[in-house]
């Protein structure tokens, strides 16, 4: 078996193993190398696989095959405040048809799944390797060496898919020391229940699963909470922000047990055991926070390279790093083509990205990580909405206000004019 | 000489401990998976037996039974020397109990032939540690557990053995070629170059079925015990020191959550590193810790 | 047909054939539980080259009878020696129940048992549940003691138990009865046991177990470093004190899992306890409660391990622990101490 290698990977995540798999199938030689005992042994993140076209493209009957729990049918935005909840349901029937638009997933499932897709089409998976360093030629990235192991991994390209701590790219100087104010911190509950349970309480047939994003949890702190339903089990989390966190001064744990008191949430969980408690860093930081993506010999993607996003609605990663995955795999290989490897060759995976959803999306939400800082907004505005439905559903024999005129009453009273209109303008240019 | 080593994947209990495993739910993220340490320190202590000069005399398979994941023990354990690798696996094998695992290692010891077989001395998850045991008395082999180390007598066709005897004892103990020990230890197996790694992915795992092994379904479930089921067991009552009823209510609450952990003196002593270090082997000698030569 | 529900007991005799051991104590308290249950009497097996008369004990801890084997293969524990000579008493007796401890006897001898026999073991066991007397269900701990299995015999052979220390009480019986004794010798031979004991290792401060060691150093997280953790065993050395250590430790593999100390290992209750770069967790120190003395060191100060702690020490070990070795070096060279 060849030791040197056309492309090294570090990360079998699912940038990397996409990566792997784009350059398999073009028949290089590909090295995966992941530090887990298996791919996504350690791997943990809320459980949305979001409708990914790069991964319909290379893998077309991946939800047969695949292992996934639920297709997303049901997604429910909820506004919380600490009694009420007010929330808005969609339900639309294109979700119920292949490829749907996103399944929940276990990632050390999927993620073994993934990396054996690409093992089987020729890629070379090392596990138990924690790449350690890079090694240099002439200046050039040209391999990684392994912790504990002897020998080194040499190749003529290295992709950097190693996570949101990315070591390798610290250690090739593409990325500068984290801010807390561009990271958040996920925490997540993964909470046994019943098949039927759970498809009697959230109104679901099959494998239809619902996903609920709740805003306003998060006890004044950036961020926001979700749910996802899995076959037999729900995940419960939140992703706050590592500085609201850190000036809170409470545990993660904390955080997460107050939206589990929540009493619109209590129901949704009653009776449920819990199975495993996780947290994870997210880098949050948005576009303004990535790092440089390529240099000589050398890219970097997925959560590496700060691609992962949220909206305070959404929060996408696996989908944005399995493409980039694919895109710095045709890089290496228009790279290969021309035996060049060097940072001006490799700059055309910066112009792939820039051109792709990823980058346009991500300049697009530019403003969300300053927006999630909003205090109002997972404090605020959802105390408003209940406020305005309280009034409004509550019949205590008095004329009802116009709807409209309640609005802007309860939120004057809450907010005051002039933060609401600044924070209109910050929302609408965040999420419009 | 031909040795045999099984080997088992566990989950690691240590990692889950916050929030337990469900009787309920099939428990699919983040397991955290392993080799048993036991059977690391087995395998490590086999390798050792495999001096470089006399590679060829002494020949290792690794067995272990459990489904393709495991094939990635036994690949490291090519990786770091061992000469075969053999997976048994049947399509309806689902939490095998130590009798039915026996059953089955019996029959691939009977197909490879064996002069010596190592087994771990429990798992770290189910903890029966009747593997060994059991196979030793359907063989009429002799059996030595826990054992802490080896030496080979080749030439008497016997080997030394070191074991835990219990509380801090250790017996030492002759054996005669053919036999079976069980190891304990946490064996930390050596990391195989990168070299020899890749090499080993390459290398071939057999896949044997219980009909391979000459043992019918029948034969395999006809097992004296059952698991019945799993459960949550109810917290032990721990052993809390009597509260400290001079302390105001709500203080008292409070030591009672911290399980009753009673405050001490906390006599902290200060100085520079050369006068601590004097301070704490004053300390010593005045605790009979290290005792004061007798005399003036 | 109903069958008489006899119960075996495997007490083990401590070190020099002494006494019975105070877990084999336990047993027999189990075992009496169970004979009340299901109606039927106690058998202590005790097995040895020329054992001394424990009826007193047995019948105190309500053995009915005890069936003594002599014989001089049997001075020593050999799972062959004890299997050949037990085979023949059980095939004629038919126990309905035999327990044995968990320990290094028991675990080697009741698996061998079970394959002459042709029956099964349940290993480990924290629990018997006699609600049905004839069917008798079997708990025992599995992950770390987080769940239990619940586990059921499927034969009407022997059921063979071995008891997991840790869950075993000893609580004597309410009248001593009168034990009929019954000495057995197998007559075994030198050829059909194969293994052959050559010489027993004295436990010293380093194999000792923690839980019986008079000094415990223990080392956390801030003393298990590559640079500090041979340090620290060295101190053990001179100091002649058993290695303890904190979960992280263990789960990083530096420290073997049998020295974990806390709520989740053993509990210890030494006479001196030196904690060194120990931050002081509850989960930790729940089990050091009962040391005489608590010694700390770690370099911070407000660590909470010094709340638990007789004297305290705020320094980083990298400073003190080299200058404590080499002043107690001093001292032996010199003579000051021994
Ligand atoms: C709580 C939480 C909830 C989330 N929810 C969602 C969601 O619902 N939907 C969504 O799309 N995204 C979500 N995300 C984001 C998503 O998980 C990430 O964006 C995605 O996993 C990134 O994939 P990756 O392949 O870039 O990196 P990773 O998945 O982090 O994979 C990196 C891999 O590299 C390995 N590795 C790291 N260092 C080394 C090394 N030195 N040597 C060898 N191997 C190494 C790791 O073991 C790992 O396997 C969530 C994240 C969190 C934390
Ligand atoms: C359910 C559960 C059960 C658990 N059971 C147990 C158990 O049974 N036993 C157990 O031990 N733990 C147990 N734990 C873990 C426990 O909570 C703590 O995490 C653990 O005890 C901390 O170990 P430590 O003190 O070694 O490490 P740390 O908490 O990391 O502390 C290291 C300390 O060393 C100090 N230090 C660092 N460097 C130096 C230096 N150079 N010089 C001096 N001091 C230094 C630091 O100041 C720090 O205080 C359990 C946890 C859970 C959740
Ligand atoms: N699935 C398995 N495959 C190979 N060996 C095993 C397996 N299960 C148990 N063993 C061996 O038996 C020993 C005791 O296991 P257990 O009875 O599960 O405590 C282990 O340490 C292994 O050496």
């Amino acid at each position: 078996m060849a030791k040197y290698f056309d492309v090294i990977i570090v990360g079998a995540g699912p940038a990397g193993s996409l990566a792997a798999l784009k350059l398999a199938r073009a028949g290089l030689n590909v090295c995966l190398v992941e530090r887990g005992q298996y791919p996504g042994a350690k791997n943990m993140f809320g459980g949305l696989l979001h409708n990914t076209p790069v991964l319909n493209e290379m893998l077309p009957d991946f939800w047969e095959r695949a292992p996934l729990e639920r297709h997303v049918y049901k997604k429910v935005l909820a506004f919380m405040t600490p009694e009420s909840a007010v929330s808005l349901t969609f339900e639309n029937e294109n979700f119920e048809q292949p490829p749907y638009n996103g399944h929940t997933v276990f990632r050390p499932a999927f993620d073994s799944w993934l990396a054996a897709e690409a093992v089987r089409e020729g890629a070379l998976l090392l596990c138990d390797c924690t790449a350690e360093d890079i090694i240099k030629k002439d200046g050039r990235v040209a391999g990684v060496t392994v912790k504990g192991r002897e020998g080194t991994l040499r190749g003529n390209i290295v992709i950097a898919a190693d996570g949101v701590l990315s070591f390798m790219a610290e250690k090739a100087g593409l990325r500068k020391d984290f801010k807390a104010k561009n990271m958040g911190v996920g925490i997540k509950l993964l909470l046994g229940l019943p098949e039927a349970t759970i498809n009697e309480r959230f109104h679901l047939v099959r494998d239809e699963g619902a996903d609920i994003s709740f805003v306003g949890t998060t006890g004044g702190m950036g961020g926001g909470g979700f749910l996802y339903t899995n076959r037999e089990s729900i995940s419960v989390g939140m992703v706050v922000h590592l500085d609201s966190l850190k000036a809170s001064g409470k545990a993660p744990y904390e955080v997460l047990d107050e939206l589990l008191q929540h009493p619109q949430v209590r129901k949704l969980v009653k009776g449920a055991v819990p199975l495993e408690y996780s947290a994870h860093l997210i880098p949050e930081g948005g576009f303004t926070a990535m790092p440089q993506v390529y240099t000589d010999g050398m890219m970097v993607a997925g959560d590496a390279a700060g691609l992962c996003y949220t909206n305070g609605i959404n929060l996408e990663g696996i989908n944005l790093s399995m493409t980039s995955g694919v895109l710095a795999a045709e890089t290496a290989i228009k790279a290969l083509e021309v035996g060049d490897y060097s940072a001006r060759t490799l700059s055309l995976y910066k112009k792939k990205l820039d051109e792709s959803f990823i980058i346009k999306d991500m300049k697009t939400f530019k403003n969300a990580a300053g927006m999630m800082h909003l205090e109002r907004l997972s404090r605020t505005y959802p105390q408003v909405l209940a406020g305005i439905l309280e009034k409004l559903y509550r019949v205590e024999g008095m004329p009802r206000s116009k709807l409209l005129r309640l609005a802007r009453k309860e939120a004057l009273k809450e907010v005051g004019l002039k933060n609401l209109i600044a924070d209109g303008i910050k929302i609408g240019r965040a999420l419009l | 000489m031909k040795i045999i080593v099984c080997i088992k994947e566990v989950v690691d209990p240590a990692l889950s401990l916050d929030f337990g495993l469900s009787n309920r739910v099939v428990f699919r993220e983040g397991l955290p998976l392993r080799l048993n340490p036991n059977d690391a320190a087995a395998l490590a202590m086999a390798l050792g037996l495999k001096s470089p000069d006399e590679a060829a005399q002494v020949e290792i398979t690794l067995i272990s039974i459990g489904p393709e994941r495991v094939e990635s023990y036994l690949k490291n354990g090519l990786a770091l020397g061992a000469d075969r690798a053999v997976r048994i696996w049947g399509e309806d094998f689902t939490n095998l109990s130590s009798h039915q695992k026996a059953r089955l290692l019996t029959g691939a010891l009977s197909f490879y032939g064996a002069d010596l077989v190592f087994t771990g001395a429990m798992s770290l998850d189910t903890g029966n540690g009747q593997v060994g045991p059991l196979i030793a008395g359907w063989l009429g082999l002799p059996c030595t557990g826990d054992v802490v180390s080896i030496e080979l007598d080749e030439e008497q066709n016997s080997i030394n053995l070191t074991r835990d005897a219990g509380r801090g004892e250790r017996e030492k103990v002759q054996c005669p070629l053919p036999t079976i020990i069980t190891v304990r230890g946490e064996g930390k197996l050596p990391y195989a170059t990168l070299d020899r790694l890749i090499e080993s992915k390459s290398g071939e795992v057999m896949l044997l079925t219980p009909a391979d092994l000459g043992i019918s379904n029948e034969e395999l479930h006809n097992d004296p015990t059952r698991v019945t089921d799993l459960v949550y067991p109810r917290p032990r009552p721990r052993k809390v020191p009597p509260l400290d009823s001079s302390l105001p209510a709500f203080h008292r609450i409070l030591q009672l959550l911290e399980g009753g952990i009673s405050k001490r003196k906390g006599l902290m002593l200060k100085g520079s590193s050369e006068e601590l270090a004097e301070r704490l082997f004053e300390l010593l000698k005045e605790e009979g810790v290290i005792r004061p030569a007798t005399g003036p | 047909m109903a069958r008489t529900r006899n119960i075996w007991v495997l007490p083990e005799i401590n070190g020099n054939g002494e006494e019975i051991s105070k877990l084999s104590l336990g047993l027999l308290t189990e075992a009496r539980y169970v004979a009340e249950k299901v109606g039927g009497t106690v058998t202590a097996l005790v097995l040895g080259d020329q054992t001394q008369d424990y009826s007193d004990v047995l019948g105190r801890h309500g053995v009915a009878k005890a069936d003594i084997f002599q014989d001089p293969l049997l001075q020593n524990f050999s799972a062959e020696a004890y299997a050949a000579a037990l085979l023949p008493r059980i095939q004629s007796e038919k126990p309905w129940l035999f327990l044995m401890g968990h320990t290094t006897i028991g675990r080697e001898l009741a698996p061998r048992l079970a394959a002459l026999l042709g029956t099964g073991v349940i290993s480990k066991c924290a629990k018997i549940e006699l609600s049905e007397p004839e069917s008798p269900k079997f708990y025992r701990p599995v992950y770390g003691d987080q769940l239990f299995q619940e586990v059921i015999f499927q034969t009407d052979n022997t059921m063979l138990v071995t008891m997991d220390p840790q869950f075993l009480n000893v609580s004597p019986a309410a009248r001593a009865g009168k034990v009929r004794a019954l000495t057995i010798e197998p007559n075994l031979t030198a050829e059909s046991i194969k293994t052959r004991h050559l010489d027993y290792l004295p436990a010293d401060f380093q194999t000792v177990d923690v839980t019986d060691a008079d000094t415990v150093v223990s080392a956390g997280m801030g003393a298990a470093t590559d640079e500090l953790l041979p340090m620290v065993e060295e101190l053990a050395g001179l100091i002649e004190g058993a290695i303890g250590t904190t979960r992280p430790v263990v789960d990083g593999g530096k420290i073997s899992r049998e020295r974990m100390i806390g709520q989740t290992g053993r509990v210890v209750s030494p006479e001196f306890y030196l904690a060194l770069g120990i931050s002081g967790a509850t989960h930790h120190v729940g089990g050091i409660q009962d040391s005489r003395k608590i010694v700390a060191v770690n370099r911070d100060p407000r660590a909470p391990i010094f709340q638990s702690s007789d004297v305290g020490i705020s320094a980083d070990l990298k400073d003190v622990l080299p200058k404590l070795i080499e002043r107690i070096k001093r001292a032996k060279n010199n003579g000051e101490i021994l």
